[in-house]
């Protein structure tokens, strides 16, 4: 509809520019740290410089004595008040109880890892609060410590937390042992492989930042940068500093990015809170960037020996899969969830495998716990499934996109229950992937290759097809829409915006239902005392609280019109409704929709609506990616990479293309240079600072570079037809880069090596294979 | 950042006064001693900035040799017109150094000064065999850089100004390590009226001479000779983000690349 009147509405479908960019783009933002009250303290973390130890002693006095210091705090000080710890998963699918030590906000007894907060000095200024920092003096009796997997599954490794066996803080097991057996013994081929997902840090612009304060009404109020206040709320009230949660309201302002990363509560952030709920002054706390690297999530760090069987014309006939997943020093709540309960959900991905046997294995090691990261558990699973098939078809001689056609799960059998009893809704796999080939031009790949050969460069074709899962396991969402006698139609929800313009999409849910400009909808976010939900994670935001705003939008415009039929005396059904009027058919009489709300004694219509989507989405996409390696240097260049992305309805197109080429470019990231690495050795971790983490940077997009959707696969989940998007980038990019240099290597005569590539394919890892390896 | 005291002199004697008598430290653009400060790993009493002092500005040119003030900001001389005629690699080493920021920052004179073993400055006042002329004395670079972050400066010695002798030809190849973008091996190839030189940067402990790839030069100045010169990895670094033989393979390799280099600049 290319209707004029139509310009400034930006309903849904349409490319509506941001609302924030341009406050943000002008300085005008106010995260966190741009909250300056009265009287702010600011908050120092002392932290261990031990993987593992005892706390023998900690001596406060001199540092409590320095000038504008408010209070120097200890765990143990903590644990006397009553401060409990952050809560992990209580029960594991089977009904075990994880094993873990309690996370507390201040280490109590024993560190378990470098960067460990262990004292919290609270002073006047930053620099006054250093300095008593570091006149704080503690007493440690360092212990035996494991930072990786190997090591602390190890016979004789140190035992980490009291009854964790082999360090095993939980496991899963899904699937059918016994038949998979049969499968596998019945297999023409079987093709194994030992897959690394390594370690990496979300790394958000703004690190963590929390602000706390109590208010006259003796209430405590936390503003940071999060995603899920609500949830916060309660890990904060009902866990930390166990108080009624009605006197706790945490509000939200900008956030310089979240990628899951902000989901949850840090123990600093508790820490914060009860200082500030105690002294009765505001106290702040900006993370340094050495400060998100030792003490913020990270993420992955998984090893898994899967195997594949297939028949002799390449059908999948099962997959085994036996995952050990680092969760740090602390078994959190998503460090168990994400890799063993989350990530196998999309084990068997986009293919129809008939069996499965799966075990997961959460294992405690002295490092930082491990927490959710774009993608969050499907990026490890896809990324196996998908160097399976790869392998699957360069051993067995079949052509990869064939492979694939052959094993994919078709339309014809949606809705589908996979192995592990989900159920996909839509999917039409095998499309998708013809789409992805004709936008990347597969069978133009030759010539290119052949121009790559000529400038001494070996070119590499990658793909990858996949589905994810995105809803963030619960489908409610709760929100408020109040149409105001101002003229705005002001709404809330509980959901978060971290930089992925949430707002302006849920603003437009709203101008699509009532028809007005996008500027007259005000969206309120981030305010516990406004409203609860479950928040932003899971890529869910739009499908569950989108579809809340638009069935709310409904049921508000409905009352509307009851009010209206009433005002102009006519039956519901004999107004129509355009751009804010009502009108009675085949007349000029009406009445403009907040002249409407004008006439109520209330002044406004206000509704709050609470709706359920009906499951899960299942987003796809083909990822296609070609590199080219230099021999010479073993530098891998993304030279091409485009994606087709079904991803349902779309509201706004330049936001969805932003979310996709972000996280593939995080994706590429992770394939080709991040590692968060600790040193076996000492625990130290190596990589603390952006001078040894290699980060993704911009200029990875120049190149051919071009991810596309396709919108004509409704999600049937939701009346939206919906579906997630914001994790698609990060699960395609891995596989499609690393099968990529595969592919290379292949051609280059390397076809041996292609089984044991490892992430991140660093110059010197791949020099070393074209150098060194024979086939 | 600890408390420091901050002093801004004009002039040379009056800076080297100040250094001597505070036991203080010399800030020039700060692209690393600030960011030290910052994280509490460094803790001068006294910063004694140099950047008031006009006589450690510009760029000129004296007989065979282009002096460049150690106040000049890579920036500058990235954009210098007279650097750019003379040598031109020079020019593209300074604009390659960090970003934009730190261009606009950071000094030759910090960056020499400093001597960080990755750093690309050091690596060009040697492959260029410039002399480094201080408020007391001029060495050549040979003389002037030590160990790892040492030096030949004295208390209250300041570089004033590098003169770099033109060369028939030059280049200057990075290849960044990913993460700090500083090099993880860089190579300056000089074709000078003394000889070939051959400086190497990242690689290990301090800057050096590749000694085999100037011979290899010396007899053929093209880039398969310094392509063929295998680099013994003994005394390189090994490190998070490669070991010692890939770094000895890479500076035959940008060696060569710093060679095709010279010859496209100046064929």
């Amino acid at each position: 509809m290319s209707d004029l009147s139509n310009i400034g509405r930006f309903g849904i479908g349409q490319a509506a520019p941001r609302t924030e960019d341009d406050r943000l783009l002008r300085g005008r933002g106010e995260y966190t740290d741009d909250v300056v009250p009265d009287g702010q303290l600011r908050a120092v973390f002392l932290r261990s410089p031990y993987p593992h130890a005892r706390i023998v002693a900690i001596d406060t006095a001199v540092a409590a004595a320095m000038p504008g210091v408010a209070r120097v705090i200890t765990g143990a000080e903590l644990v006397a008040a009553g401060v409990g710890h952050i809560p992990t998963l209580p029960k594991m699918p089977d009904g075990s109880i994880p094993i873990t030590p309690d996370c507390r906000v201040l280490a109590f007894e024993r560190v378990r890892f470098v960067g460990e907060a262990v004292v919290l000095v609270v002073a006047e200024t930053l620099q006054q609060g250093r300095d008593a920092a570091e006149a704080v003096s503690v007493e440690y009796e360092e212990l035996p410590h494991v930072v990786t997997l190997e090591a602390a599954t190890a016979p004789g490794a140190p035992q980490l937390c009291e009854g964790a066996d082999r360090n095993i803080a939980a496991q899963t097991r899904y699937g059918d042992k016994a038949r998979c057996a049969s499968a596998f013994a019945a297999a023409a081929h079987v093709v194994k492989l030992d897959v690394v997902n390594q370690r990496v840090a979300p790394l958000t612009i703004e690190p963590r930042s929390v602000i706390a304060w109590t208010t006259a009404d003796g209430r405590l109020t936390v503003r940071m940068a999060n995603q899920k206040p609500s949830g916060l709320r309660y890990e904060l009230a009902d866990h930390i500093l166990r108080v009624p949660r009605d006197r706790v309201r945490i509000t939200i302002g900008d956030v310089g990015g979240g990628f899951g990363l902000k989901t949850h509560i840090h123990p600093e952030d508790g820490a914060v809170a009860w200082a500030a709920w105690n002294l009765k002054r505001p106290v702040k706390w900006i993370a340094d960037r050495s400060e998100e690297f030792l003490s913020a999530v990270h993420a992955r760090d998984q090893r898994a020996q899967a195997e594949l069987a297939l028949d002799r014309d390449g059908r999948i006939l099962g997959l085994r899969v036996r995952t050990l997943a680092n969760t740090g020093a602390y078994a959190s709540w998503v460090g168990l969830n994400i890799p063993l309960i989350v990530g196998p959900m999309v084990g068997t991905s986009v293919y129809h495998v008939p069996v499965i046997d799966y075990h997961f294995q959460g294992v405690l090691t002295n490092t930082m716990s491990i927490g959710p990261y774009r993608g969050a558990g499907r990026p490890e699973s896809v990324f196996i499934i998908e160097r399976l098939v790869e392998e699957a078809a360069r051993q067995m001689g079949i052509d990869r996109v064939e492979l694939r056609r052959r094993n994919f799960i078709r339309p014809e059998q949606m809705p589908y229950t996979t192995p592990m009893k989900d159920v996909y809704d839509v999917g039409q796999f095998e499309r998708i992937m013809d789409e992805g080939l004709a936008l990347a031009d597969w069978k133009g790949f030759e010539a290119r290759a052949a121009q790559s050969k000529a400038r001494g460069r070996l070119r590499g074709l990658g793909i990858a097809t996949f589905v994810e899962w995105a809803g963030g396991l619960t489908w409610t969402e709760r929100v408020t829409v109040e149409v105001r006698a101002d003229g705005v139609i002001e709404v809330f929800a509980a959901v978060n915006q971290m930089g992925q313009g949430i707002a302006t999409t849920l603003a437009q849910t709203v101008v699509q239902v009532f028809d007005v400009p996008l500027d007259k909808v005000r969206v309120v976010l981030g305010d516990t005392d406004r409203g609860d939900g479950h928040g932003s994670a899971g890529s869910r935001s739009m499908f569950t609280a989108g579809s809340a705003m638009h069935r709310g939008s409904e049921s508000a415009l409905r009352q509307a019109r009851q009010l209206a039929s009433q005002a102009l005396e006519v039956a519901p059904d004999d107004l129509e409704y355009a751009d804010a009027r009502f009108k009675v058919k085949g007349s000029d009489v009406g009445i403009g929709l907040f002249e409407l709300v004008r006439r109520q004694p209330e002044q406004r219509i206000y509704l709050e609506h609470s709706s359920a989507v009906a499951g899960p989405s299942w987003p796809n996409g083909c990822h296609v990616s070609e590199v080219e390696i230099d021999p010479d240097t073993g530098v891998t260049r993304v030279v091409r990479y485009s994606s087709v992305n079904d991803i349902g309805t779309v509201v706004n197109p330049t936001i969805v293309r932003g979310q996709l080429d972000g996280a593939v470019l995080q994706g590429i990231g992770q394939a080709l240079m991040e590692h968060v690495v600790y040193d076996p050795e000492s625990g130290q971790l190596l990589t603390g600072s952006l001078m040894d983490y290699a980060a993704p940077r911009a200029d990875l997009m120049a190149c051919d570079f071009i991810n596309e959707t396709n919108q004509t696969i409704p999600c049937k989940n939701n009346h939206l037809g919906v579906k997630g998007v914001g994790e698609l980038g990060t699960i395609g990019a891995m596989p499609a880069i690393v099968n990529a240099v595969a592919d290379a290597l292949a051609r280059a005569g390397k076809a041996a090596a292609a089984p044991r590539l490892q992430m991140p394919l660093t110059p010197p890892k791949l020099w070393k294979i074209l150098s060194k390896e024979t086939t | 950042m600890y408390e420091v005291d901050y002093r801004r002199p004009t002039s040379i004697e009056a800076a080297a006064h100040l250094l001597a008598s505070t036991g203080g430290r010399p800030l020039a653009g700060g692209q690393t001693l600030v960011s030290a400060m910052k994280l509490r790993l460094a803790q001068p009493g006294t910063l004694v900035d140099l950047g008031a002092i006009p006589e450690l500005r510009g760029i000129r040119r004296e007989g065979d040799t282009i002096v460049i003030g150690a106040s000049m900001r890579h920036a500058e001389v990235a954009a210098s017109e007279e650097v750019n005629r003379a040598i031109p690699a020079l020019a593209r080493l300074a604009g390659g150094i960090g970003d934009r920021q730190v261009r606009n920052m950071g000094t030759m004179g910090g960056s020499v000064a400093n001597y960080d073993p990755a750093a690309c400055y050091p690596c060009g006042v040697l492959g260029l065999g410039g002399m480094v002329r201080t408020n007391r004395r001029a060495m050549p670079a040979e003389a002037f850089f030590r160990g790892m972050y040492e030096t030949a400066l004295e208390e209250g010695e300041l570089i004033t100004a590098i003169a770099f002798p033109i060369p028939r030809r030059a280049g200057y190849i990075k290849f960044k390590q990913e993460a700090s973008r500083f090099a993880l091996v860089g190579v300056f190839v000089a074709d000078t009226h003394g000889g070939v030189r051959v400086a190497v940067t990242g690689a290990g402990a301090g800057i050096f001479r590749a000694t085999a790839i100037e011979r290899a030069l010396s007899a053929s100045f093209t880039p398969e000779a310094a392509k063929a010169v295998k680099v013994s990895p003994e005394g390189l670094s090994s490190d998070l983000h490669a070991d010692a033989e890939y770094r000895a393979h890479l500076v035959s390799v940008m060696a060569g690349r710093a060679v095709a280099q010279a010859l496209e600049v100046a064929p």
